[in-house]
Protein backbone atom coordinates (compact mmCIF):
# COMPACT_ATOMS: atom_id res chain seq x y z
CA UNK A 1 0.00 0.00 0.00
CA UNK A 2 1.11 3.43 -0.78
CA UNK A 3 2.66 5.60 1.80
CA UNK A 4 0.60 8.45 1.33
CA UNK A 5 -2.53 8.56 -0.46
CA UNK A 6 -5.50 11.14 -1.40
CA UNK A 7 -8.78 10.09 -2.37
CA UNK A 8 -10.84 12.58 -4.44
CA UNK A 9 -9.45 14.91 -2.32
CA UNK A 10 -11.33 18.55 -2.98
CA UNK A 11 -11.03 21.87 -1.68
CA UNK A 12 -13.49 24.87 -2.42
CA UNK A 13 -13.25 28.13 -1.30
CA UNK A 14 -16.73 29.87 -1.05
CA UNK A 15 -17.68 29.09 -4.76
CA UNK A 16 -13.80 28.65 -6.40
CA UNK A 17 -12.50 25.36 -6.36
CA UNK A 18 -8.99 25.35 -5.66
CA UNK A 19 -8.51 21.63 -5.58
CA UNK A 20 -10.73 19.33 -7.33
CA UNK A 21 -11.05 15.33 -6.91
CA UNK A 22 -7.13 14.83 -6.67
CA UNK A 23 -6.13 11.34 -6.55
CA UNK A 24 -2.66 10.88 -5.83
CA UNK A 25 -0.43 8.16 -4.44
CA UNK A 26 3.04 8.40 -3.43
CA UNK A 27 4.82 4.75 -2.79
CA UNK A 28 7.61 4.75 0.01
CA UNK A 29 11.36 5.76 -1.01
CA UNK A 30 9.63 8.01 -3.82
CA UNK A 31 10.90 11.58 -5.16
CA UNK A 32 7.51 12.42 -6.26
CA UNK A 33 7.55 16.24 -7.73
CA UNK A 34 4.49 18.21 -8.32
CA UNK A 35 4.24 20.87 -10.69
CA UNK A 36 2.15 23.34 -12.38
CA UNK A 37 1.31 26.83 -13.28
CA UNK A 38 1.16 29.43 -11.14
CA UNK A 39 -2.37 29.73 -8.93
CA UNK A 40 -2.67 26.06 -9.96
CA UNK A 41 -3.29 24.74 -6.42
CA UNK A 42 -0.21 23.24 -6.00
CA UNK A 43 0.48 24.99 -2.13
CA UNK A 44 -3.39 24.54 -1.21
CA UNK A 45 -2.70 20.64 -1.97
CA UNK A 46 -0.04 21.01 0.16
CA UNK A 47 -1.57 22.48 3.27
CA UNK A 48 -4.56 20.49 2.79
CA UNK A 49 -2.28 16.99 3.27
CA UNK A 50 -0.51 18.92 6.22
CA UNK A 51 -3.49 19.78 7.54
CA UNK A 52 -2.90 23.63 7.43
CA UNK A 53 -6.64 23.55 5.63
CA UNK A 54 -9.62 21.81 6.33
CA UNK A 55 -10.57 19.21 3.29
CA UNK A 56 -13.45 19.91 1.59
CA UNK A 57 -14.50 16.22 0.66
CA UNK A 58 -12.21 13.62 0.03
CA UNK A 59 -10.07 11.60 2.14
CA UNK A 60 -5.97 11.83 3.10
CA UNK A 61 -4.45 8.74 4.26
CA UNK A 62 -0.82 8.35 5.38
CA UNK A 63 0.90 5.12 6.92
CA UNK A 64 -2.05 3.21 6.49
CA UNK A 65 -3.96 5.51 8.98
CA UNK A 66 -6.64 8.70 8.18
CA UNK A 67 -4.81 12.02 8.66
CA UNK A 68 -7.26 14.25 6.73
CA UNK A 69 -9.30 16.44 9.40
CA UNK A 70 -6.28 16.63 11.56
CA UNK A 71 -3.99 18.95 13.67
CA UNK A 72 -0.98 19.67 11.30
CA UNK A 73 0.97 18.40 15.16
CA UNK A 74 -0.57 15.59 14.83
CA UNK A 75 -0.10 14.69 11.12
CA UNK A 76 3.78 15.99 11.83
CA UNK A 77 3.82 12.96 14.91
CA UNK A 78 2.57 10.68 12.43
CA UNK A 79 5.98 11.14 10.09
CA UNK A 80 4.55 13.85 7.79
CA UNK A 81 6.05 17.08 7.88
CA UNK A 82 6.19 20.06 5.60
CA UNK A 83 8.14 22.89 5.06
CA UNK A 84 6.96 26.22 4.19
CA UNK A 85 7.11 28.48 1.06
CA UNK A 86 8.77 31.55 3.13
CA UNK A 87 11.77 31.59 5.09
CA UNK A 88 9.82 29.72 8.16
CA UNK A 89 12.51 29.95 11.32
CA UNK A 90 12.19 30.39 15.52
CA UNK A 91 13.90 33.75 15.18
CA UNK A 92 16.39 34.63 18.33
CA UNK A 93 17.14 31.15 18.50
CA UNK A 94 20.50 29.71 17.03
CA UNK A 95 20.21 26.85 14.39
CA UNK A 96 21.29 24.63 16.18
CA UNK A 97 18.57 25.59 18.99
CA UNK A 98 16.18 25.73 16.23
CA UNK A 99 16.54 22.47 15.18
CA UNK A 100 16.32 20.62 18.62
CA UNK A 101 13.27 22.98 19.62
CA UNK A 102 11.64 21.38 16.41
CA UNK A 103 12.42 17.81 17.92
CA UNK A 104 9.42 18.29 20.04
CA UNK A 105 7.55 14.87 19.01
CA UNK A 106 10.74 13.20 19.92
CA UNK A 107 11.15 13.97 23.25
CA UNK A 108 10.24 11.53 25.72
CA UNK A 109 10.45 13.18 29.30
CA UNK A 110 7.14 14.38 31.34
CA UNK A 111 6.57 17.62 32.41
CA UNK A 112 8.30 17.69 35.84
CA UNK A 113 11.41 15.87 34.00
CA UNK A 114 11.70 18.30 31.63
CA UNK A 115 11.54 21.03 34.26
CA UNK A 116 14.01 19.74 36.50
CA UNK A 117 16.09 18.77 34.03
CA UNK A 118 16.13 14.91 34.88
CA UNK A 119 14.97 13.79 31.64
CA UNK A 120 18.19 13.00 30.48
CA UNK A 121 17.64 13.18 26.89
CA UNK A 122 18.23 16.97 25.48
CA UNK A 123 21.97 15.55 25.02
CA UNK A 124 20.67 12.85 23.01
CA UNK A 125 18.27 15.52 21.26
CA UNK A 126 21.38 17.68 20.79
CA UNK A 127 23.70 15.51 19.29
CA UNK A 128 20.93 14.52 16.94
CA UNK A 129 20.49 17.89 15.89
CA UNK A 130 24.13 18.32 15.40
CA UNK A 131 23.87 15.32 12.77
CA UNK A 132 21.29 16.67 10.63
CA UNK A 133 22.59 20.36 10.58
CA UNK A 134 25.96 18.68 9.42
CA UNK A 135 24.08 15.99 6.75
CA UNK A 136 22.85 19.85 5.35
CA UNK A 137 25.79 21.45 5.52
CA UNK A 138 25.20 24.44 7.59
CA UNK A 139 27.22 23.38 10.54
CA UNK A 140 29.34 26.59 9.90
CA UNK A 141 26.33 28.52 10.83
CA UNK A 142 25.67 26.14 14.08
CA UNK A 143 25.59 29.08 16.17
CA UNK A 144 24.13 31.81 14.23
CA UNK A 145 21.01 33.43 15.15
CA UNK A 146 18.34 31.77 12.63
CA UNK A 147 17.59 35.37 11.10
CA UNK A 148 20.94 36.74 10.19
CA UNK A 149 20.99 33.19 8.22
CA UNK A 150 21.78 34.28 4.08
CA UNK A 151 18.36 33.49 2.04
CA UNK A 152 19.66 30.31 1.22
CA UNK A 153 20.97 28.90 4.23
CA UNK A 154 17.65 29.84 6.38
CA UNK A 155 15.37 27.92 3.30
CA UNK A 156 17.91 25.05 4.43
CA UNK A 157 17.44 25.62 8.34
CA UNK A 158 13.60 24.90 7.19
CA UNK A 159 14.26 21.51 5.74
CA UNK A 160 16.49 21.04 8.89
CA UNK A 161 13.65 22.31 11.40
CA UNK A 162 11.19 19.29 9.28
CA UNK A 163 14.03 16.41 9.63
CA UNK A 164 14.21 16.82 13.29
CA UNK A 165 10.98 15.65 13.82
CA UNK A 166 12.35 12.15 12.17
CA UNK A 167 9.56 11.82 9.48
CA UNK A 168 8.94 9.43 7.27
CA UNK A 169 7.59 11.59 4.53
CA UNK A 170 8.98 15.17 3.94
CA UNK A 171 6.91 17.89 1.71
CA UNK A 172 9.32 20.82 0.59
CA UNK A 173 7.22 23.55 -0.64
CA UNK A 174 9.40 25.09 -3.51
CA UNK A 175 12.98 24.64 -1.30
CA UNK A 176 14.64 26.17 -4.10
CA UNK A 177 12.79 29.65 -4.50
CA UNK A 178 14.97 32.29 -4.75
CA UNK A 179 18.38 30.47 -4.61
CA UNK A 180 21.09 31.20 -6.87
CA UNK A 181 22.51 27.86 -9.21
CA UNK A 182 25.08 26.98 -7.24
CA UNK A 183 22.50 26.38 -4.10
CA UNK A 184 20.33 24.98 -5.80
CA UNK A 185 22.37 22.48 -6.60
CA UNK A 186 23.47 21.71 -3.28
CA UNK A 187 20.24 21.36 -2.18
CA UNK A 188 18.93 19.15 -4.88
CA UNK A 189 22.32 16.87 -3.86
CA UNK A 190 20.92 17.35 -0.63
CA UNK A 191 17.15 16.15 -1.39
CA UNK A 192 18.76 13.18 -3.15
CA UNK A 193 21.04 11.91 -0.51
CA UNK A 194 18.05 12.22 1.79
CA UNK A 195 16.46 9.58 0.09
CA UNK A 196 19.76 7.69 -0.69
CA UNK A 197 20.65 7.87 2.64
CA UNK A 198 18.25 8.07 5.02
CA UNK A 199 15.64 6.32 2.88
CA UNK A 200 12.95 9.20 3.35
CA UNK A 201 10.31 9.62 1.07
CA UNK A 202 10.26 13.15 -0.42
CA UNK A 203 7.69 15.46 -2.11
CA UNK A 204 8.30 18.17 -3.81
CA UNK A 205 6.39 21.15 -4.94
CA UNK A 206 8.57 23.63 -7.30
CA UNK A 207 8.47 25.83 -9.84
CA UNK A 208 12.18 25.87 -11.18
CA UNK A 209 11.76 23.14 -14.00
CA UNK A 210 15.07 22.16 -14.43
CA UNK A 211 15.24 21.38 -10.59
CA UNK A 212 11.79 19.01 -10.84
CA UNK A 213 13.20 17.75 -14.08
CA UNK A 214 16.40 16.81 -12.51
CA UNK A 215 15.57 15.63 -9.52
CA UNK A 216 12.28 13.54 -9.44
CA UNK A 217 11.63 10.08 -10.81
CA UNK A 218 7.69 10.37 -11.01
CA UNK A 219 6.10 13.60 -11.55
CA UNK A 220 2.37 15.05 -10.98
CA UNK A 221 0.94 17.99 -12.95
CA UNK A 222 -2.11 20.15 -11.16
CA UNK A 223 -3.92 22.75 -13.43
CA UNK A 224 -6.49 24.47 -12.29
CA UNK A 225 -7.05 22.34 -9.28
CA UNK A 226 -7.18 18.73 -11.12
CA UNK A 227 -4.75 16.34 -11.64
CA UNK A 228 -3.76 17.00 -15.26
CA UNK A 229 -1.27 13.81 -15.78
CA UNK A 230 1.67 11.54 -14.20
CA UNK A 231 4.74 10.31 -15.78
CA UNK A 232 8.70 10.34 -15.99
CA UNK A 233 10.12 13.57 -16.63
CA UNK A 234 10.61 12.66 -20.16
CA UNK A 235 6.90 11.64 -20.06
CA UNK A 236 5.76 14.91 -18.70
CA UNK A 237 8.20 17.19 -20.87
CA UNK A 238 6.48 16.18 -24.12
CA UNK A 239 3.00 15.86 -23.07
CA UNK A 240 1.12 18.53 -25.22
CA UNK A 241 -1.77 18.84 -22.81
CA UNK A 242 1.61 20.01 -20.32
CA UNK A 243 2.85 21.91 -22.69
CA UNK A 244 -0.58 23.63 -23.36
CA UNK A 245 -1.23 24.09 -19.92
CA UNK A 246 2.66 25.75 -19.74
CA UNK A 247 1.80 27.53 -22.93
CA UNK A 248 -0.93 29.69 -21.08
CA UNK A 249 1.20 30.96 -18.35
CA UNK A 250 4.61 32.77 -18.56
CA UNK A 251 6.33 30.08 -16.94
CA UNK A 252 7.22 28.21 -19.97
CA UNK A 253 10.61 26.86 -19.06
CA UNK A 254 10.35 23.20 -20.59
CA UNK B 1 32.61 32.55 30.54
CA UNK B 2 33.66 31.23 34.08
CA UNK B 3 33.36 34.56 35.24
CA UNK B 4 29.59 34.70 33.89
CA UNK B 5 29.34 31.33 35.38
CA UNK B 6 30.01 32.51 38.95
CA UNK B 7 28.30 36.05 39.21
CA UNK B 8 24.84 34.79 38.55
CA UNK B 9 24.66 32.32 41.44
CA UNK B 10 26.75 34.95 43.39
CA UNK B 11 24.57 37.51 42.91
CA UNK B 12 21.28 35.53 44.02
CA UNK B 13 23.19 34.50 47.17
CA UNK B 14 23.36 38.64 47.19
CA UNK B 15 20.06 39.08 46.71
CA UNK B 16 18.52 36.66 49.10
CA UNK B 17 21.02 37.73 51.91
CA UNK B 18 19.82 41.13 51.40
CA UNK B 19 16.26 40.20 51.36
CA UNK B 20 17.01 38.01 54.45
CA UNK B 21 18.46 40.78 56.44
CA UNK B 22 16.31 43.72 55.20
CA UNK B 23 13.25 43.54 57.40
CA UNK B 24 14.86 43.18 60.89
CA UNK B 25 15.75 46.71 60.45
CA UNK B 26 12.97 48.13 58.89
CA UNK B 27 9.77 49.28 60.50
CA UNK B 28 6.39 47.02 60.64
CA UNK B 29 5.20 49.09 57.85
CA UNK B 30 7.79 49.04 55.66
CA UNK B 31 7.74 45.03 56.40
CA UNK B 32 3.99 44.73 55.19
CA UNK B 33 5.22 46.58 52.01
CA UNK B 34 7.87 43.92 51.16
CA UNK B 35 4.85 41.03 51.86
CA UNK B 36 3.21 43.07 49.51
CA UNK B 37 6.15 42.83 47.09
CA UNK B 38 6.80 39.25 47.10
CA UNK B 39 3.11 38.30 46.92
CA UNK B 40 3.56 40.81 43.66
CA UNK B 41 6.69 39.22 42.49
CA UNK B 42 4.59 35.84 42.56
CA UNK B 43 1.95 37.28 40.44
CA UNK B 44 3.83 39.41 38.19
CA UNK B 45 6.11 36.40 37.19
CA UNK B 46 3.27 34.36 37.15
CA UNK B 47 1.57 36.67 34.50
CA UNK B 48 4.48 36.44 32.13
CA UNK B 49 4.71 32.79 31.35
CA UNK B 50 1.41 32.88 29.10
CA UNK B 51 2.38 36.10 28.17
CA UNK B 52 5.47 34.74 26.41
CA UNK B 53 3.21 32.56 23.92
CA UNK B 54 1.59 36.00 23.09
CA UNK B 55 -1.61 35.10 25.39
CA UNK B 56 -2.14 38.99 27.19
CA UNK B 57 -5.00 38.04 29.45
CA UNK B 58 -7.47 40.41 31.32
CA UNK B 59 -8.30 37.65 33.56
CA UNK B 60 -5.10 37.12 35.31
CA UNK B 61 -5.73 39.28 38.58
CA UNK B 62 -9.16 37.36 38.89
CA UNK B 63 -7.32 33.90 38.87
CA UNK B 64 -5.26 35.45 41.83
CA UNK B 65 -8.76 36.29 43.05
CA UNK B 66 -9.85 31.85 42.93
CA UNK B 67 -6.76 31.43 45.05
CA UNK B 68 -7.79 34.50 47.48
CA UNK B 69 -11.32 32.75 48.24
CA UNK B 70 -10.35 29.32 48.08
CA UNK B 71 -8.12 30.06 50.96
CA UNK B 72 -10.76 32.26 52.25
CA UNK B 73 -13.19 29.42 52.29
CA UNK B 74 -10.72 26.58 53.35
CA UNK B 75 -9.07 28.52 56.38
CA UNK B 76 -12.21 30.27 57.49
CA UNK B 77 -14.44 27.00 57.44
CA UNK B 78 -12.81 24.09 57.71
CA UNK B 79 -9.59 25.92 60.12
CA UNK B 80 -7.24 24.37 57.63
CA UNK B 81 -3.19 24.85 58.29
CA UNK B 82 -1.52 27.85 55.90
CA UNK B 83 0.33 24.68 54.79
CA UNK B 84 -2.73 23.07 52.94
CA UNK B 85 -4.53 26.32 52.06
CA UNK B 86 -1.80 27.75 50.05
CA UNK B 87 -0.50 24.60 47.68
CA UNK B 88 -4.80 23.87 47.73
CA UNK B 89 -5.87 27.71 46.60
CA UNK B 90 -2.93 26.80 44.09
CA UNK B 91 -4.40 23.90 42.77
CA UNK B 92 -8.09 25.03 42.56
CA UNK B 93 -6.94 28.66 40.42
CA UNK B 94 -5.04 26.13 38.18
CA UNK B 95 -8.43 24.81 37.56
CA UNK B 96 -10.58 27.66 37.40
CA UNK B 97 -7.38 28.74 34.98
CA UNK B 98 -7.73 25.63 32.64
CA UNK B 99 -11.43 26.00 32.89
CA UNK B 100 -11.29 29.59 31.14
CA UNK B 101 -8.43 29.04 29.04
CA UNK B 102 -10.64 25.83 27.25
CA UNK B 103 -12.41 28.64 25.43
CA UNK B 104 -10.22 30.95 25.20
CA UNK B 105 -7.70 29.07 23.22
CA UNK B 106 -9.73 29.18 20.03
CA UNK B 107 -9.01 33.01 20.04
CA UNK B 108 -5.59 34.81 19.32
CA UNK B 109 -4.59 38.37 19.89
CA UNK B 110 -7.05 41.35 20.58
CA UNK B 111 -10.04 38.48 20.68
CA UNK B 112 -8.19 36.91 23.26
CA UNK B 113 -7.56 40.10 25.17
CA UNK B 114 -11.09 40.82 25.39
CA UNK B 115 -12.43 37.18 25.77
CA UNK B 116 -10.41 37.00 28.95
CA UNK B 117 -12.02 40.28 30.18
CA UNK B 118 -15.34 39.06 29.70
CA UNK B 119 -14.47 35.38 30.97
CA UNK B 120 -12.77 36.89 34.05
CA UNK B 121 -15.74 39.11 34.55
CA UNK B 122 -17.99 36.35 34.40
CA UNK B 123 -16.08 34.61 37.60
CA UNK B 124 -15.96 38.23 39.60
CA UNK B 125 -19.30 38.16 39.19
CA UNK B 126 -20.13 34.98 40.50
CA UNK B 127 -18.21 36.02 43.95
CA UNK B 128 -20.47 39.20 43.93
CA UNK B 129 -23.69 37.57 42.98
CA UNK B 130 -23.51 34.81 45.74
CA UNK B 131 -23.51 36.27 49.05
CA UNK B 132 -23.20 32.55 50.14
CA UNK B 133 -20.52 31.24 49.89
CA UNK B 134 -18.72 34.20 48.73
CA UNK B 135 -20.33 37.00 50.76
CA UNK B 136 -21.09 39.48 48.11
CA UNK B 137 -19.69 42.58 46.62
CA UNK B 138 -18.26 43.31 50.57
CA UNK B 139 -16.31 39.85 50.28
CA UNK B 140 -15.69 37.99 52.83
CA UNK B 141 -13.87 38.76 56.71
CA UNK B 142 -12.40 37.29 59.27
CA UNK B 143 -9.53 35.44 57.46
CA UNK B 144 -7.12 33.57 59.93
CA UNK B 145 -3.62 34.60 58.96
CA UNK B 146 -2.18 31.47 59.96
CA UNK B 147 0.49 30.27 62.28
CA UNK B 148 3.10 27.76 62.32
CA UNK B 149 3.18 26.01 65.75
CA UNK B 150 3.53 28.48 68.08
CA UNK B 151 4.42 31.37 65.77
CA UNK B 152 1.68 33.64 64.87
CA UNK B 153 1.77 35.55 60.79
CA UNK B 154 -0.03 38.06 62.72
CA UNK B 155 3.31 39.46 63.51
CA UNK B 156 4.52 41.07 59.83
CA UNK B 157 8.01 39.89 60.47
CA UNK B 158 7.31 35.82 60.73
CA UNK B 159 5.03 36.32 57.74
CA UNK B 160 7.49 38.03 55.87
CA UNK B 161 10.03 35.23 55.98
CA UNK B 162 7.31 32.79 55.19
CA UNK B 163 6.67 34.49 51.87
CA UNK B 164 10.16 34.87 51.23
CA UNK B 165 10.38 30.70 51.26
CA UNK B 166 7.38 30.36 49.28
CA UNK B 167 8.41 33.04 46.96
CA UNK B 168 11.99 32.01 46.54
CA UNK B 169 10.69 28.63 45.85
CA UNK B 170 7.97 29.56 43.22
CA UNK B 171 10.37 31.89 41.35
CA UNK B 172 12.84 28.83 41.14
CA UNK B 173 10.30 26.56 39.74
CA UNK B 174 8.93 29.08 37.37
CA UNK B 175 12.70 29.81 36.19
CA UNK B 176 13.22 26.71 35.51
CA UNK B 177 9.75 25.95 33.28
CA UNK B 178 11.49 29.37 31.74
CA UNK B 179 14.74 27.75 30.62
CA UNK B 180 13.77 24.45 30.17
CA UNK B 181 12.46 23.01 26.44
CA UNK B 182 8.84 23.71 27.84
CA UNK B 183 9.58 27.27 28.28
CA UNK B 184 11.31 28.03 24.98
CA UNK B 185 8.66 26.11 23.05
CA UNK B 186 6.39 28.53 24.59
CA UNK B 187 8.35 31.45 23.02
CA UNK B 188 8.86 29.79 19.87
CA UNK B 189 5.20 28.78 19.59
CA UNK B 190 4.67 32.62 19.65
CA UNK B 191 7.47 33.44 16.99
CA UNK B 192 5.65 31.19 14.47
CA UNK B 193 2.79 29.52 15.33
CA UNK B 194 2.94 27.91 11.56
CA UNK B 195 6.46 26.46 12.22
CA UNK B 196 5.33 25.09 15.78
CA UNK B 197 2.62 23.18 14.47
CA UNK B 198 4.55 21.67 11.11
CA UNK B 199 6.79 20.31 13.93
CA UNK B 200 4.84 18.69 15.99
CA UNK B 201 3.97 21.41 18.75
CA UNK B 202 0.37 21.41 19.75
CA UNK B 203 -0.33 25.07 19.65
CA UNK B 204 -3.58 25.04 21.42
CA UNK B 205 -2.49 22.71 24.18
CA UNK B 206 1.09 24.25 24.73
CA UNK B 207 -0.73 27.83 25.14
CA UNK B 208 -2.87 26.35 27.17
CA UNK B 209 -0.30 24.81 29.44
CA UNK B 210 1.31 28.40 29.92
CA UNK B 211 -2.32 29.97 30.67
CA UNK B 212 -2.95 26.95 33.69
CA UNK B 213 0.93 27.06 35.14
CA UNK B 214 0.38 31.09 35.29
CA UNK B 215 -2.97 30.54 36.78
CA UNK B 216 -1.53 28.18 39.46
CA UNK B 217 1.03 30.32 40.89
CA UNK B 218 -1.43 33.51 40.53
CA UNK B 219 -3.68 31.28 42.92
CA UNK B 220 -0.05 31.15 45.26
CA UNK B 221 -0.37 34.85 44.87
CA UNK B 222 -3.85 35.15 45.66
CA UNK B 223 -3.63 32.76 48.97
CA UNK B 224 -0.99 34.42 50.50
CA UNK B 225 -2.60 37.78 50.27
CA UNK B 226 -6.02 36.33 51.66
CA UNK B 227 -4.01 35.38 54.70
CA UNK B 228 -2.28 38.77 55.08
CA UNK B 229 -5.18 41.01 54.64
CA UNK B 230 -7.35 38.59 56.64
CA UNK B 231 -9.86 39.52 54.15
CA UNK B 232 -11.47 39.34 50.87
CA UNK B 233 -13.24 41.70 48.35
CA UNK B 234 -14.39 41.03 44.47
CA UNK B 235 -12.81 44.71 44.38
CA UNK B 236 -9.30 43.30 44.75
CA UNK B 237 -9.43 41.90 42.08
CA UNK B 238 -11.19 44.44 38.76
CA UNK B 239 -9.93 45.60 36.13
CA UNK B 240 -8.22 48.86 38.05
CA UNK B 241 -5.98 45.65 39.80
CA UNK B 242 -5.20 44.20 36.57
CA UNK B 243 -4.08 47.54 34.44
CA UNK B 244 -1.19 48.00 37.21
CA UNK B 245 -0.32 44.39 36.47
CA UNK B 246 -0.06 45.46 32.80
CA UNK B 247 1.99 48.68 33.90
CA UNK B 248 4.55 46.49 35.85
CA UNK B 249 5.23 44.12 33.40
CA UNK B 250 5.51 46.52 30.71
CA UNK B 251 7.98 48.99 32.14
CA UNK B 252 10.18 46.03 33.25
CA UNK B 253 9.84 44.16 29.95
CA UNK B 254 8.80 40.09 29.22
CA UNK B 255 12.11 38.66 27.55
CA UNK B 256 13.37 37.42 30.52
CA UNK B 257 11.86 36.30 34.00
CA UNK B 258 13.82 39.75 35.52
CA UNK B 259 12.06 41.96 33.57
CA UNK B 260 8.62 42.07 35.15
CA UNK B 261 10.35 41.90 38.85
CA UNK B 262 12.45 45.23 38.06
CA UNK B 263 9.01 46.72 36.28
CA UNK B 264 7.01 46.21 39.84
CA UNK B 265 9.71 47.03 42.02
CA UNK B 266 10.78 49.96 40.29
CA UNK B 267 6.76 50.83 39.94
CA UNK B 268 6.18 49.84 43.88
CA UNK B 269 9.24 52.80 44.39
CA UNK B 270 7.15 55.24 42.43
CA UNK B 271 4.08 54.09 44.41
CA UNK B 272 5.19 54.30 47.94
CA UNK B 273 6.98 57.70 46.70
CA UNK B 274 4.04 59.35 45.64
CA UNK B 275 1.96 58.85 48.28
CA UNK B 276 1.84 62.84 48.65
CA UNK B 277 0.03 63.13 45.42
CA UNK B 278 -3.03 61.21 45.37
CA UNK B 279 -4.69 62.52 43.10
CA UNK B 280 -1.93 62.89 40.48
CA UNK B 281 -1.30 59.12 40.65
CA UNK B 282 -3.21 57.72 37.68
CA UNK B 283 -1.56 60.21 35.36
CA UNK B 284 1.45 59.49 36.64
CA UNK B 285 1.68 55.75 35.99
CA UNK B 286 -0.60 56.48 32.66
CA UNK B 287 2.04 58.67 31.70
CA UNK B 288 4.67 56.05 32.50
CA UNK B 289 3.40 53.57 31.05
CA UNK B 290 3.06 55.54 27.54
CA UNK B 291 6.83 56.69 28.14
CA UNK B 292 7.50 53.24 28.28
CA UNK B 293 5.13 51.41 25.09
CA UNK B 294 7.05 54.52 22.73
CA UNK B 295 10.42 54.86 24.15
CA UNK B 296 11.44 52.26 26.29
CA UNK B 297 9.32 49.10 24.03
CA UNK B 298 11.58 46.75 25.36
CA UNK B 299 11.16 47.86 28.96
CA UNK B 300 13.62 48.52 32.04
CA UNK B 301 15.21 44.89 31.26
CA UNK B 302 16.03 45.88 27.82
CA UNK B 303 17.75 49.01 29.15
CA UNK B 304 19.64 47.38 31.66
CA UNK B 305 20.85 44.57 29.38
CA UNK B 306 22.04 47.17 26.94
CA UNK B 307 23.99 49.17 29.36
CA UNK B 308 25.70 45.89 30.65
CA UNK B 309 26.51 44.82 26.70
CA UNK B 310 27.80 48.12 26.83
CA UNK B 311 30.56 47.83 29.62
CA UNK B 312 31.36 44.20 29.27
CA UNK B 313 31.52 45.35 25.54
CA UNK B 314 29.33 42.04 24.41
CA UNK B 315 27.72 41.96 21.23
CA UNK B 316 23.96 41.09 22.38
CA UNK B 317 22.50 39.44 25.32
CA UNK B 318 19.34 38.93 27.48
CA UNK B 319 17.11 38.08 25.03
CA UNK B 320 14.83 34.90 25.42
CA UNK B 321 17.23 32.16 25.02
Amino acid sequence: MALLETRGLTKRFAGLVAVSDVNLSIETGEIRGIIGPNGAGKTTLFNLISGALKVSSGSITFDGAKVSGKRPSHIARAGLVRTFQRNAMFPSYSVLENVILSRHTEVKSNFFQTIFGTGHEEEAHRERAREIIRFLELDEHENDLAENLSHGHQRILGIANALATEPKLIMLDEPVAGMNPTETRMVTDHIRRLRDEWNMTVVLVEHDMRTVMGTCEYISVINFGELLMEGTPDQVANDKRVIEAYLGSDDYDL
Amino acid sequence: MTARRWTFPLFIVAVIAVLAVLPLTSRDYSVEIYILLLINVILVVSYRIPATTGDWALSHVVLMGCGAYTTALLSKWYDLSIFLTVPLSAVIAGIVGLILVTPLVRTRGFGFFIASFALGEFVRLIWIKFRYPFGGPRGMIGIPNGEIGQIDFFEPLPYYYFVLVVALISLFIMYRIDRSRIGKTFVALYKDEGLAEAVGIDVPRYRAMAFTIGAFFAGIAGSLLAHRLGAVDPKNFDINVMVYLIIWIVVGGTATIWGPIMGLVAMTVVFEWSRPLLEWRPLLFGGTLIFFLVFLPGGLEDLFFRIRDRITGKRSGGGTV
